[in-house]
């Protein structure tokens, strides 16, 4: 797929509407009072990107997103784990969408799933600490519930995109 | 929308976090109740659930001082020489225990499910 203006705009309307999702979220979180439990709305952009356009854009797109954010919202940590969760959950999600078995519902989840675990890991980092694997089983939970939601929406959304790539 | 393969990644995950909570709480009975005895009787018994700072003083003039933080208890201070109480472990689980031989104290942690020892005695 080589760079046409076209993408270049969509991917930069995907941006600025993966910032928007990440400011209702600090806006608006869904937290169920356990610390790193989020629904990831801003997730849902970078499957959009990932499917529509490539992994490419998606990377664009996603780090564009978390130095944005982070610079407006929450600061030179929230970047570091952001990345950690971010990065690693794109690159579970590409692999995963390179093997063909599984739908974006199945690649959603996984990715819930390695973002939360990419941030624990950070967590462990900065802590110094292993205790904070304890989260471990309640942040996959929530990844799987969260990515099976963000990846049903992803879904019903790309069905009703124009089919044919710009 | 859904396929097979999504099914059985789903089922892996819950299978991987279920297993990880159970090795992480296999073998730690989380206790309710942490019971202080001081020069070997009962000096109280305090919730683990909530937040407090207990000083114990003996009748000889000396003192621990006990906190309950986050489900836990330690020792935060001590006028004992050897000060093992104080770099103690804190202690949150059923039948932990904390001991200052110098000030007669124990601090034990009861409560939670039974213990194995307590069917096997």
């Amino acid at each position: 797929m080589t760079p046409s203006p076209n993408r270049i705009a969509l991917a930069g309307l995907l941006t600025s509407i993966a910032l928007i999702f990440s400011y209702i979220e600090v806006l608006i979180p869904f937290n169920m009072g356990i610390p790193g439990v989020k629904l990831g709305i801003a997730n849902l952009v970078i499957i959009i990107s990932l499917y529509y356009l490539n992994g490419r854009y998606a990377l664009a797109v996603n780090l564009l997103r978390i130095f944005i954010s982070g610079f407006l919202f929450s600061g030179v940590f929230g970047i570091i784990y952001s990345l950690a969760g971010g990065l690693l959950s794109l690159l579970c999600m590409v692999l995963l969408k390179k093997t063909n078995l599984f739908s974006v519902t199945g690649v959603s989840m996984a990715g819930g799933v390695v973002h939360n675990l990419g941030q624990m890991i950070i967590a462990a980092v900065l802590v110094g600490n292993v205790k904070v694997f304890v989260y471990f089983p309640v942040l996959v939970f929530s990844g799987v519930a969260s990515g099976f939601i963000i990846g049903i929406l992803a879904f019903l959304i790309l069905k009703r995109l124009p089919s044919k790539p710009l | 929308m859904i396929k097979k393969a999504d099914l059985i990644l789903a089922a892996a995950f819950i299978i991987a976090g279920l297993a990880a909570s159970y090795l992480l709480t296999s073998g730690s009975n989380p206790g309710k109740e942490l019971e202080i005895s001081s020069q070997g009787r009962l000096y109280g018994t305090y919730s683990l659930l909530e937040d407090r700072t207990i000083r114990v003083e003996t009748s000889d003039g000396h003192f621990n001082v006990v906190c309950i933080r986050d489900g836990s208890a330690y020792v935060r201070k001590s006028d004992c020489a050897g000060q093992d109480c104080v770099h103690s472990h804190e202690i949150s689980r059923n039948g932990e225990t904390i001991v200052c031989l110098p000030n007669k104290l124990l601090l034990e942690v009861k409560g939670g499910e039974k213990a194995y020892d307590s069917i096997s005695k």
